[in-house]
């Protein structure tokens, strides 16, 4: 019974991104063919200004692939790696998706918000 | 990247993360952190770049990156478990014949450890389940004589406790118990029980020690007079399933008793054990009114017990304790009297006075014990040692193998261990299972019950094991470094013969040396140990116990005692089968019972006087016993004063009164207790109780006849003891119709007497017989070895025209020499140790150092046997088999 109603909660939910998902998800596709641990890690911190350690990253990125939204191939490795191959991920077309329906979510929430009230922000 | 040299990301942080991480992640995170480490290391340092790899590390370690708790498999990783469990099996089940002496070696070592083990811990746990157990002590009494003390009491004098409670602030609370003798006890008709384990005791019983009342209230329970508490067994006996608060019950079928409470019965690791406490007033105030029985300081046999409050120095209030006597008493009193305190938990083991509440242990023998318990498991622990070293011939070529193949010395170590571990861990199954299985055996082997702890404590259980597997581990390392050392390019190369290292061959002589050691104290001590049970056995005690039967005494005693008494006896004497009766207060094998302060001659200063044992006895006594005299006459009948004012002195006695012989006793008159007696007769020393203490003065005086017979000794002068035995009890049905009839003879009384150290015997000839074979086997498995190894090298001496003989010389001289040197390390060990058991006997016998000599030959015998059988096999091989395989 518990099973049930878990299931039917994720269900519910269709696609289900948080917010630093979001933003892994977006930086695999900004880096397009170079996208693996590394690269994804100082692409956020030069672009976003936001510290990442390898633990948050690497188990976003791996919870992304269960869900489907990342794929992964094995690269190549260099003398910098200690012989051990580059892992790069790639934004699968339910990753797109997953993408675009946040994307349109959030564009739903900023066309609800009244003009008034985001005049009413008290200015500092 | 100064000086051209790259750093780079060390192994640890990386092996932490290989433990935790999910396999199929971890290679390209490892990559990963490694081009991290190396763009921090350019940036900032090592000191930075390492910090952080930690710090990543340290974050990675999180659910979705952690592999599932089924992969983290003890079986798999460094310690290759599965492989060398298999590894394991397949060795031990090869060499199927050192594993068999291997494992019934450690079999037979684990599981006698661990009976002795458990009764030592049961010897040791004596009253320790009193909760205040380490602030009670007892107060026990020497009595002294000029200034020596000449008898020493496990119990108090009367007013011992009240005198340390009144000097001492530290003394929180005392309790006085009583021994009241055996008595029955009855209820309704037909219910009664025989009990000797009663006392009067106090009612502060409950608040200093931890027994306690199921049923009744502690306070009052033993408050007022006549009130008496009873165990459980005992309330069962006597009221069934009644609730027994508040009945009456009869004491010796003259005085009444209310039950008023109920106590679980006594644990047996208490050193006082009792069936029925009577309140202490019940004695004070009833059965000897006015009575100094709070300040005596001359009426022994007050077991006493004294709460000292936490932290007190005992010792140092023991010092104090004549100065507080000095006070209170007369000198003379006080000169003539110590009182000692002793540790309540120390009593069981340590404590061998004058009326014990039960025969104590004995820290001597719990030691000995101790001591071949870790022998055995040692021998079988060098076995394994020295098997596992002596056949590396066999595995030296596999380990060259796997070392060529890459196997580490550290994977080795780990295979070797694991074979150890499963050989130890099988036998320490096998002797648990024995030691549940042989327990009943066990517990008649020592005479008394031990409970089986090592299955009900967790502790010891755990601390077993524990010391068990630690033994297992050191046993197992020594082969396992030495085999895993081997240097392939040796072993590979120069066969079996090249692996032997000088070292290892010390080592194991060393350990085949200790064997021999174990083995000759054992053998050597099972003889001593034999010698001084058979002197005592064979000791003439000075008297006649053969067709003796006792019938015990009436307990319920009147007015018409002594009519009834008489009657008894003549109705007995005219029996044509029995030669005599006497009744008396000891009989031989049971201490005398009182004791005399004050003995001397009629007419000697006050101060001359001493303290004897006294016996009073019918006239009859001790001629009935044929005992010997060395001057005058034994009481008679015929002389009608006899009955009245004669007594006997024993040869020890008439020297202590200073009479220059013991003709000089006879005939003149010595007075004690305000009366005055003849000496009859001197009677040559005999030993009352058993030839294991000393000979101490004694008058043995006529029996008035008001007194309680305590035994009736009757001689038979037939074989025919079973008819005599019915027509005697008849008798006694007949007179004494309210008492049970209970009887025993004496022989048999006198056979029970050197129960423990027949007991002990038995042990210590088990356990040294256990040892010897286990080293044994051990000596048998090294020759099978070594004949194996010098198989090419026999084959070529004989070729070269060695005879049979020669070569047996040659490989047992080996052994001889080590046998030699275990005897001459063993010889003082043991003589110490086997003097320090003798010690405890008060008649003892000298070790002969042929003793020791025989050992030795018995060892060496022993030894040589399958040394000899081995080399004459080896030798008697046709060389050119042993030689072709080249």
């Amino acid at each position: 019974m518990y099973f049930t109603t878990l299931q039917l909660g994720i269900n519910m939910k269709k696609y289900q991104l948080g917010e630093f998902e979001e933003i892994v998800l977006l930086t695999v596709g900004v880096l397009y063919d170079e996208a693996y641990g590394v690269a994804i890690k100082k692409e956020i911190v030069d672009r976003l200004g936001r510290k990442v350690s390898v633990g948050a990253l690497q188990s976003a990125l791996r919870r992304l692939e269960k869900k489907g939204y990342l794929s992964s191939r094995k690269g190549e490795t260099n003398s910098r790696r200690g012989g051990r191959p580059k892992l790069y991920f790639q934004i699968t077309s339910l990753g797109q998706r997953a993408l675009e329906h946040t994307r349109e979510s959030r564009n739903q929430l900023w066309d609800a918000i009244p003009q008034a009230a985001l005049k009413l922000k008290p200015a500092h | 990247m100064k000086d051209g040299i790259r750093r780079e990301l060390g192994k640890a942080p990386l092996k932490v993360f290989q433990w935790f991480c999910r396999p199929e992640y971890h290679r390209d995170i490892e990559g990963d952190l490694i081009e991290l480490y190396q763009d921090r290391l350019d940036e900032k340092g090592p000191g930075y770049a390492n910090l952080m790899s930690w710090i990543d590390v340290a974050l990675l370690f999180r659910p979705s990156i952690i592999k599932p708790i089924s992969l983290f498999n003890p079986l798999k990783g460094p310690f290759m478990l599965k492989n060398n469990l298999k590894i394991a099996w397949r060795q031990l089940s090869k060499n199927r014949f050192v594993t068999l002496i291997n494992l019934s070696g450690l079999i037979i070592g684990m599981t006698a450890a661990l009976f002795i083990w458990q009764y030592v811990h049961f010897e040791s746990s004596y009253d320790k389940f009193h909760e205040k157990s380490e602030q009670i002590f007892r107060i026990r009494t020497d009595r002294i004589n000029d200034g020596v003390p000449f008898m020493q009491f496990a119990g108090g004098t009367a007013g011992a406790a009240p005198l340390l409670k009144k000097h001492f602030t530290q003394v929180d609370d005392y309790v006085k118990l009583r021994g009241a003798g055996e008595a029955v006890f009855s209820y309704e008709y037909g219910r009664s029980v025989r009990l000797d384990r009663v006392f009067f005791s106090m009612p502060s019983l409950f608040d200093i020690f931890s027994f306690s009342l199921v049923e009744g209230d502690e306070e009052t329970a033993l408050s007022e007079p006549f009130f008496a508490c009873i165990s459980q067994s005992t309330a069962k006996k006597l009221f069934g399933d009644e609730d027994p608060i508040g009945k009456t019950i009869m004491h010796n079928n003259s005085r009444k008793l209310q039950v008023t409470g109920v106590f679980a019965d006594v644990p047996a690791n208490s050193h006082i054990k009792f069936d029925i406490l009577i309140s202490y007033i019940t004695f004070t105030d009833v059965i000897a009114p006015d009575a100094p029985t709070e300040t005596s300081m001359t009426w022994d046999g007050y077991y006493s017990y004294v709460l000292l409050q936490p932290g007190t120095d005992w010792q140092d209030l023991e010092s104090r304790i004549p100065a507080a006597i000095e006070q209170d008493y007369d000198p003379e009193i006080a000169s003539m009297v110590a009182l000692y305190l002793q540790p309540l938990e120390d009593i069981h083991l340590n404590s061998h006075y004058l009326f014990e509440t039960e025969v104590n242990g004995n820290q001597r023998v719990v030691q000995f014990l101790w001591l071949i318990g870790i022998s055995v498991l040692l021998i079988a622990w060098f076995n394994y040692i020295n098997f596992s070293t002596a056949n590396s011939e066999v595995r030296a070529r596999e380990v060259g193998v796997r070392k060529v193949l890459g196997g580490t010395q550290r994977k080795l170590i780990y295979q070797f261990l694991t074979e150890a571990t499963l050989l130890n861990i099988f036998a320490i199954a096998v002797s648990f299972l024995l030691v549940w299985l042989l327990q009943p055996f066990f517990e008649r082997l020592i005479g008394q019950p031990v409970s089986l702890s090592i299955f009900s404590e967790t502790n010891l259980l755990m601390i077993t094991v524990a010391v068990l597997l630690v033994g297992t581990l050191l046993s197992g390392l020594y082969p396992a470094f030495f085999l895993s050392s081997m240097r392939p390019i040796k072993v590979l190369k120069a066969g079996a013969g090249g692996s032997q290292r000088p070292q290892s061959k010390w080592l194991s002589k060393g350990l085949v040396t200790l064997q021999f050691i174990a083995t000759v104290i054992l053998i050597a001590g099972t003889f001593i140990v034999n010698r001084q049970l058979k002197f005592l056995q064979d000791t003439d005690l000075g008297f006649e116990v053969d067709q003796t039967l006792i019938v015990k005494g009436p307990k319920s005693t009147d007015s018409t005692f002594v009519s009834k008494s008489n009657i008894f006896k003549q109705q007995l004497e005219q029996l044509g089968s029995v030669r005599g009766v006497a009744a008396s207060t000891s009989i031989p094998g049971q201490a005398f019972g009182w004791t005399a302060g004050g003995v001397q001659r009629v007419g000697a200063a006050e101060d001359q006087s001493q303290s004897f044992h006294v016996m009073a006895a019918d006239v009859e006594y001790a001629d009935l016993y044929d005992m010997e005299l060395v001057a005058g006459r034994h009481m008679s009948t015929e002389m009608g004063s006899d009955e009245s004012i004669a007594c006997l002195l024993n040869e020890t006695g008439a020297a202590l009164l200073d009479f220059s012989s013991p003709e000089d006793a006879v005939g003149k008159e010595i007075e004690f207790w305000g009366d005055r007696f003849m000496v009859v007769g001197v009677l040559k020393d005999f030993y009352q109780e058993s030839a294991k203490s000393d000979i101490e003065p004694l008058v043995l005086r006529a029996r008035p006849p008001q007194w309680d017979a305590d035994y009736y000794s009757v001689k038979m002068s037939t074989d025919q003891l079973g008819s005599t035995l019915a027509s005697v009890e008849e008798s006694w049905q007949k007179v004494f119709p309210e008492d049970p009839f209970e009887h025993f003879f004496l022989n048999d009384h006198f056979n029970t007497q050197y129960e423990s150290e027949l007991r002990f015997s038995r042990i210590f000839s088990l356990f040294s017989g256990l040892a010897i074979f286990v080293s044994c086997l051990g000596l048998f498995a090294l020759v099978t070895f070594t004949t194996e190894r010098r198989k090419k090298e026999i084959g070529i001496r004989r070729v070269l025209g060695a005879k049979i003989s020669g070569i047996v010389r040659m490989i047992s001289m080996d052994f001889v020499r080590m046998i030699l040197l275990a005897l001459i390390l063993a010889t003082p060990l043991c003589w110490y140790a086997m003097n320090l058991w003798l010690e405890g006997f008060a008649n003892r016998v000298n070790i002969p150092w042929w003793y020791f000599a025989i050992a030795g030959s018995i060892t060496l015998i022993v030894a040589l046997l399958p040394v000899s059988l081995q080399s004459i096999r080896a030798a008697l091989l046709n060389p050119a088999d042993t030689l072709k395989n080249e």
